[in-house]
């Protein structure tokens, strides 16, 4: 420890001793520095549709405690969650079979160029078509069955998986697959050691898009073709001209995506490239 | 192994080397000729393109479409080996790896038991001054830290001979001090045989016991220029400029003299 150090050190241990009790002020102020764009964001958006219902006094544009009564009544019967369940549930199956078809045609399509060609058409076709055609045709083929969902997510997802998996490994540079050579790394070495870390780090990314993709080919079948979900009970909503009822299943969804989207897979991902140094951190 | 025996030899003899052009094969290598003895520091200097890449890749194993012969030690080149260590002039470190994991996978191949590993990164690291970066990424370090790691690395695989593609030229100029004289040090320990490429005429004559001046189109040997220098060598005294001046002279530039000496003779270029 050089003497700069020390001194810095011990000047840290002073401070502790002298000032324990407002310690945790920093931390609170750091927690609440994060939490106000958020609340901010909140705030200016309910009190902007407050303001748009009191204007408009219309059944079509329900005020904020209509909204919320209704959501306290999906919410408490417990069927939001339920309901949401079952809409997850499918979504990752379907999400599921995309990252599992997308690793082999994604890492195919850096490394050959035929393979490139050979899928690409498949690739473009997969933007293009609108996730409604998907779901009609899934429930179209496959009726009210599992199957109709999972197929239906995982075309909707594969293209952009695909084009994932496909930029992170051509982000490996020569130089680095040169250097496994240099080191005589074993396969399996350099599976563990390059492929793994790399396409975890990149994939990682591509599947937040891809889930939010899910999401939007999901209603749609559940609408089409299923008889529970999220969907289907926005579809009955809807049935029912109840705009609140829109609003409030719209607005569990949304809060069970930003759970899973803090949650599951900022975490994942921080874990997954914590070896890259970002400007903004 | 004590430090006699721990160098391997190079012969190189009657090298040709062709890369595919768009118009059929284009010479890149023509009659290369040299005889490196165990535990000497040569180094390759000549413009841009002229090939020392080259020769080092073909030493190292990574290429084998050449005609003619390498040999180091006793056995003929058959593919990469860490006995035969490679530098290069950036890092190419595994990104999401720590310098230690770095380290240890340059040790891979030795067979080592895991204990043994941990042991030698950790003195490795110490050598080359990062024992507390440790645990640091790649993209955390700065140039100079990222170019010892790099050296670690090579060092865990307890190479014999070590080929060096310019491997401080992309460094601040202290930093570059710094590690020529790591190098040197490193070599007087161990005896390892180097193979330096650069395109620094103060560094050549600084580091090495024979200088081999190439040209281009296609890549030939010039001249060899003796350094007989004792070390530790004075950079400002007048023999060791009478050594300089034979390499501005061998790679004809002209320095301008007597007034003054340029300390950049050849641009890099951007040739991969
Ligand atoms: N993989 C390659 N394919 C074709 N030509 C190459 C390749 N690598 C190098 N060359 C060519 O061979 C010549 C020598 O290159 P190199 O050994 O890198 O030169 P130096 O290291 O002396 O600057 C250059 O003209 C370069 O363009
Ligand atoms: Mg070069």
């Amino acid at each position: 420890m050089s003497v700069v150090d020390k001194a810095d050190a011990a000047a840290r241990a002073r401070v502790r001793v002298e000032r324990p009790a407002t310690r945790w002020v920093p931390a609170v102020r750091s927690a609440a520095g994060e939490a106000l764009p958020f609340i901010a964001s909140f705030v200016l958006l309910a009190a902007s549709w407050e303001a748009m219902a009191l204007w408009l006094h219309s059944p079509l544009v329900p005020d904020l405690s209509a909204i919320l009564r209704e959501f306290l009544v999906i919410g408490e019967s417990g069927k939001a969650f339920r309901e949401i369940w079952v809409t997850f549930y499918r979504m990752g199956l379907g999400f599921l079979l995309a990252v599992v078809l997308a690793f082999p045609i994604g890492i195919a399509s850096a490394v050959s160029r035929k393979a490139e060609r050979f899928f690409e058409p498949g690739v473009i076709l997969g933007l293009t078509v609108p996730g409604l055609v998907w779901a009609l045709l899934c429930v179209i083929w496959f009726g009210v069955s599992i199957v109709s969902p999972v197929i239906a997510v995982a075309l909707g997802v594969l293209p952009s998986m695909v084009i994932t998996v496909q930029q992170g490994v051509r982000s490996l540079s020569a130089d680095i697959v040169e250097m496994t050579r240099v080191f005589r790394l074993k396969r399996t070495t350099v599976l563990r050691r390059i492929w793994i870390p790399l396409l975890y780090a990149s994939t990682i990314s591509g599947a937040r898009v891809g889930f939010s993709i899910a999401w939007k080919v999901i209603v749609l079948v559940e609408i089409f073709g299923m008889s529970n979900g999220v969907g289907y009970q926005l579809n009955s909503q809807f049935s029912l001209q109840s705009v609140e009822g829109v609003i409030a299943w719209t607005l569990a969804f949304w809060l069970a995506m930003m759970a899973v989207e803090y949650l599951v897979f900022r975490p994942i991902e921080k874990n997954a490239s914590h070896w890259k140094k970002s400007a903004y951190e | 192994m004590d430090r006699a025996s721990r160098g391997l030899p190079l012969l190189i003899s009657r090298l040709d080397k062709d890369y595919a052009g768009k118009a059929g094969p284009r010479p890149v290598l023509r009659g290369i000729d040299l005889e490196v003895e165990a535990g000497a520091f040569i180094t390759l200097i000549g413009p841009s393109g002229c090939g020392k890449s080259t020769i080092l890749r073909l030493v190292a194993g990574l290429d084998r479409d050449y005609s003619g012969s390498i040999r180091v030690g006793e056995a003929p080149i058959r593919g990469p080996d860490l006995s035969r260590g490679m530098l290069f002039q950036e890092h190419r470190l595994f990104p999401w790896l720590t310098v230690r994991q770095n380290v240890a996978l340059g040790a891979f191949h030795c067979g080592l038991a895991p204990a043994a590993v941990d042991a030698l990164v950790r003195e490795l690291l110490e050598r080359v001054g990062l024992a507390h970066a440790a645990d640091l990424f790649p993209s955390q370090l700065s140039g100079g830290m990222a170019q010892r790691a790099s050296i670690a690395r090579t060092l865990a695989g307890q190479p014999r001979l070590l080929l060096l593609d310019e491997p401080f030229s992309a460094l601040d100029a202290f930093n570059r001090l710094a590690l020529q004289l790591e190098l040197e040090r490193l070599w007087q320990r161990t005896g390892i045989t180097m193979i330096l490429v650069s395109h620094d005429i103060e560094e050549a004559a600084y580091l090495s016991d024979r200088i081999v001046v190439l040209e281009a189109d296609p890549g030939r040997i010039r001249t060899v220029v003796e350094n007989p220098l004792p070390r530790p060598r004075d950079r400002v005294s007048p023999a060791f400029n009478a050594i300089k001046a034979r390499l501005f002279e061998a790679l004809h530039v002209d320095t301008g003299a007597p007034f003054a000496v340029p300390t950049d003779p050849a641009p890099e270029e951007a040739i991969p």
